[in-house]
Parts: C-alpha cells; structure tokens; sequence
C-alpha cells in the first residue's frame, strides 16, 4: 500500500463536520439540512475552524453571498461544500458534498496559499467606558454566517473587554429573499403543525447556545418528528417530557433567569415579554398546547410584527449586556425575518 | 557514559520528532495556509487581535488572595496545630470565615461565571 493510499483511506473515515448557514429565504432548506445532518450521525461545527463541509441553505446574493465566500475561504482543507436552494435538493447535495470532502484527488487541488494579502489591520481606539477603563474599542459584527442565529440579521456592535457599548442592527438580503416565508406562508402542512414547530425550533436553538445540547437534539427530533406528519399520540409522550425537563433544569434557570429582560413599558408582544428563561418555558408549554390541534387551521402568531419589536428593540435591549448573553438574548427572541420581508412586499 | 546516555537519548528525541513531521507531510493535502485571519461571522477583521481585553482582573484576584492566603496560613498552621490543640483550630476556622465572605463578595460580583 503506497501512501497516497493512507491519505485516502483517512480521508474516507474523517468524521463529517458541517457549519450550516441560514441566508434569508432558507428556513425550509434548513430544517431538512438539519434533519438530515442529525439523522447522518454528522456533528455540527461551531465555528468555519472545526468545520470540514460548508452547507448554504437559501438563496445566496449580495451581502450574505459576500459573508459565506469569506468564511469559505477560512475553512482549512479538507473541504467541501453545498448550496441547498430547495428543500428536496437536500439530501443529493449533502451526498455529493460528502463525496467530494472524502476524493483524496479532489481534495489535493492546490488552494491559495495566502487568504489575505493586504496590511495588518490598524490597532484599536481606545475610548470612554462604563467602567470608567478607557478600554480598546473592538468593532465585532455579529451575523450572518454564526450558528444559532437568525437569518438575515447582522447586528454591528462596538464591544469593550466583553461588553457591548453600542449596537446597531441591520437586516442585508432581505429584499432579495423576495418575500418567501417559510413558516408563515409556503411550508408544508397545516398551520397547526408549522406553529408547534417553530416553538420547538425555537427553544432548540437557545437550547444549543445555552449549552444545553441533549435537550436541543430532543427538541430538533421533535420537531422534525411534527413536521414530517407523526401523529399527535406518537409525539405527546416525548414532548411533555421533554418540556418538562426544560421547565425544571435549574442549570437552565441559573444560566437564563434575567438575561434579555424586557421591560413591561416597552410594550413588548405576548410571546417575547419577560426574560430569556420566560421566553424559553413559554416555548415549551405553547408547543404541548398546540398538540391537540396539530392537523387544524390555527391563526399563526404575528411573527412579522415580533420581528418587527425585536429588530426596533435590540440595540437598546443589548447595550451594557456581555457578549455571550447578547447570543442569548437574541436566540430566545428569535426574529422571523423572512416574515418581516413578507410582509413588506405584501404592504408594498 | 552519562554523555553516551544522553545523546542516544537526543537521537531518539529528534528522530521521533521528524518522524512526526515526516508522517504528517506525507499525509497532507497541501501546504500551510498562511494569514488566515480570524471568523468574526464572514466579515473581516476591522483591528488588530492584540488590544486590550478586560477579564476582571480584580474580582478574579480577590478569589486568587482568599486561596492564597488561606495557603500561607495553614502551612505553619499544619505544624502546630497538635501542640496548640483546640485554640488554634477555632482560629483557623475563623480566619477561613473571613476568607469565604471574600470569596462569597467576588462570587456576587460575577468572578465565577464563565459568560
């Protein structure tokens, strides 16, 4: 056996690691990339250093298409990557993506030596503080290619150790999302079933950023068990415990309580009142409720007018909170953006 | 001989050394990307990585002196504690009180979260 070979047979035992970036427009591509990534074994990637397969869910132009070239080009070999632009494209992409990472002849092609030319970036200002420190000033864009966050939501923020000082939210690609919404409009299934999943899709997400990974994979199975057509009876077990896990953790309430607490003066919807752990059981107990009536035409929430709050709200609300509760708080409010583009053409 | 010792077991060192090195060139697809800057969610870097970051230096330190003290202290305690018998542990069990409402203080004051 000559050693090309050994670099092969390596190559066709690495473990799959996709980094799975959501672009406005993408949601339905998504959940079937998420499904089926989960349902492959595959485990996903943090960040584009521990990724081996870059997976793109929506239609890519302008900005967010600029963001994941760039990431694309941090991913370290060996590499592949997938444009999953229709739902029932997912699994044929992801399959040959997957060939692609494992061909050793494929894989030798040369890449750039150099990501960046270009200079150094220039050393950071250092300005007035909270604390009164007069630290560096670091310009952090957070979005649109960071797991666990909302698609199409780029906040810019000027962080100081890990405090935000400022932060300014804007929302690029939404205009050529062309006003898909997938939860709202064009997905599958009654509304019911689209309502009891968002909930769950939801929680899963600040589940994950959380930290809490069992239960955020208990909520994406769920979720994808409502969306492909399981009864009612066949979930409820598995739901209720798993709500009731959610609402009882007291890590989750230790590492949630008061995170993201929205004032009652600023008149907040409903469902996005209270603080990221309120928002969190609120999830779970809307989705049991939402059991009995899996296969009717239910209202849906006003997610574009959520939207709308949470994108008016966020840089008040994240101003003077620390990086790592920021992530939270926007994970538990979760704003559908593709609801808010939506609405705008409808408006239009 | 001690001499002999030692360079046979530098021999052994470097060969295994480029040994390792001599694997991993043979295994890899290409050469080392270099200037790969830092993944700041697919936009570039807009300063340098070298600034100053606050890592609350003075709650972290409060917690490092109630440790380090209680250390200082006990040492020389551990000695004569036997001879000075129960006075002398009474003592240490007050001192390590004011010491845990040090540590209690940078508790609350975010010393132990990890966010």
């Amino acid at each position: 056996m000559d050693v090309t070979d050994l670099t092969a047979l390596l190559l066709r035992r690495i473990p799959v690691r996709p980094l799975v970036v959501t672009v406005p427009g993408g949601t339905g591509a998504r959940l079937r990339v998420e499904r089926l990534i989960r349902t492959r074994g595959w485990y996903p990637a943090a960040s584009p250093a521990e990724a081996n397969l870059l997976v793109v869910a929506g239609p890519a132009t302008g900005e967010p298409a600029d963001a994941v070239e760039h990431v694309w080009e941090q991913l370290p070999a060996p590499r592949a990557r997938a444009a999953v632009l229709d739902p029932g494209h997912a699994d044929g992409e992801l399959a040959a993506a997957e060939a692609t990472l494992r061909d050793a002849f494929r894989q030798r092609r040369p890449a750039p030596d150099s990501v960046h030319g270009g200079a150094e970036p220039e050393m950071a200002g250092r300005g007035e503080d909270r604390d009164g420190l007069t630290l560096d000033q670091l310009h952090v864009p957070l979005g649109p290619v960071l797991p666990g966050w909302p698609a199409g939501l780029v906040v810019r923020t000027v962080l100081q150790g890990d405090v935000l000082q400022e932060a300014e939210v804007d929302t690029p690609g939404l205009a050529e999302a062309g006003g898909r919404t997938w939860w709202w409009g064009e997905g599958p299934g009654p509304p019911g079933r689209r309502r009891a999943a968002r909930h769950l899709d939801t929680a899963a997400t600040l589940l994950s950023i959380a930290g809490d990974d069992r239960a955020a994979v208990a909520a994406r199975r769920l979720r994808d068990g409502v969306l492909t057509g399981l009864a009612a009876a066949e979930v409820a077990r598995p739901l209720h415990q798993w709500a009731r896990r959610v609402r009882r953790s007291p890590l989750l309430r230790w590492s949630l309580a008061g995170v993201g607490a929205v004032p009652a003066d600023a008149a907040p919807p409903p469902e996005l009142a209270g603080d990221a752990l309120a928002r969190l059981r609120r999830h779970a107990t809307a989705a049991e409720a939402a059991l009995d009536r899996f296969d009717q035409d239910v209202p849906l929430p006003d997610w574009a007018e959520q939207a709308q709050w949470t994108v008016e709200a966020l840089p008040w609300l994240l101003r003077g909170s620390e990086l790592a509760l920021a992530r939270l708080t926007v994970a538990s409010l979760d704003p559908d953006l593709e609801a808010l583009a939506a609405r705008e053409v409808a408006g239009a | 001989m001690a001499l002999t010792g030692a360079l046979v077991a530098l021999a052994l060192v470097l060969a295994a050394a480029g040994g390792l090195y001599g694997v991993a060139y043979l295994l890899r697809l290409g050469g080392t990307r270099a200037g790969a800057r830092p993944f700041l969610s697919g936009h570039d870097a807009a300063e340098h990585a070298v600034s100053r970051f606050h890592v609350r230096w003075y709650a972290i330190t409060m917690i490092f002196l109630a440790f380090d003290m209680e250390m200082v202290f006990m040492y020389p305690w551990a000695v004569v504690v036997a001879e000075q018998g129960a006075k002398a542990v009474t003592e240490m069990f007050v001192f390590l009180g004011i010491l845990l409402v040090g540590v209690v203080y940078a508790g609350r004051e975010g010393a132990l979260r990890w966010t």
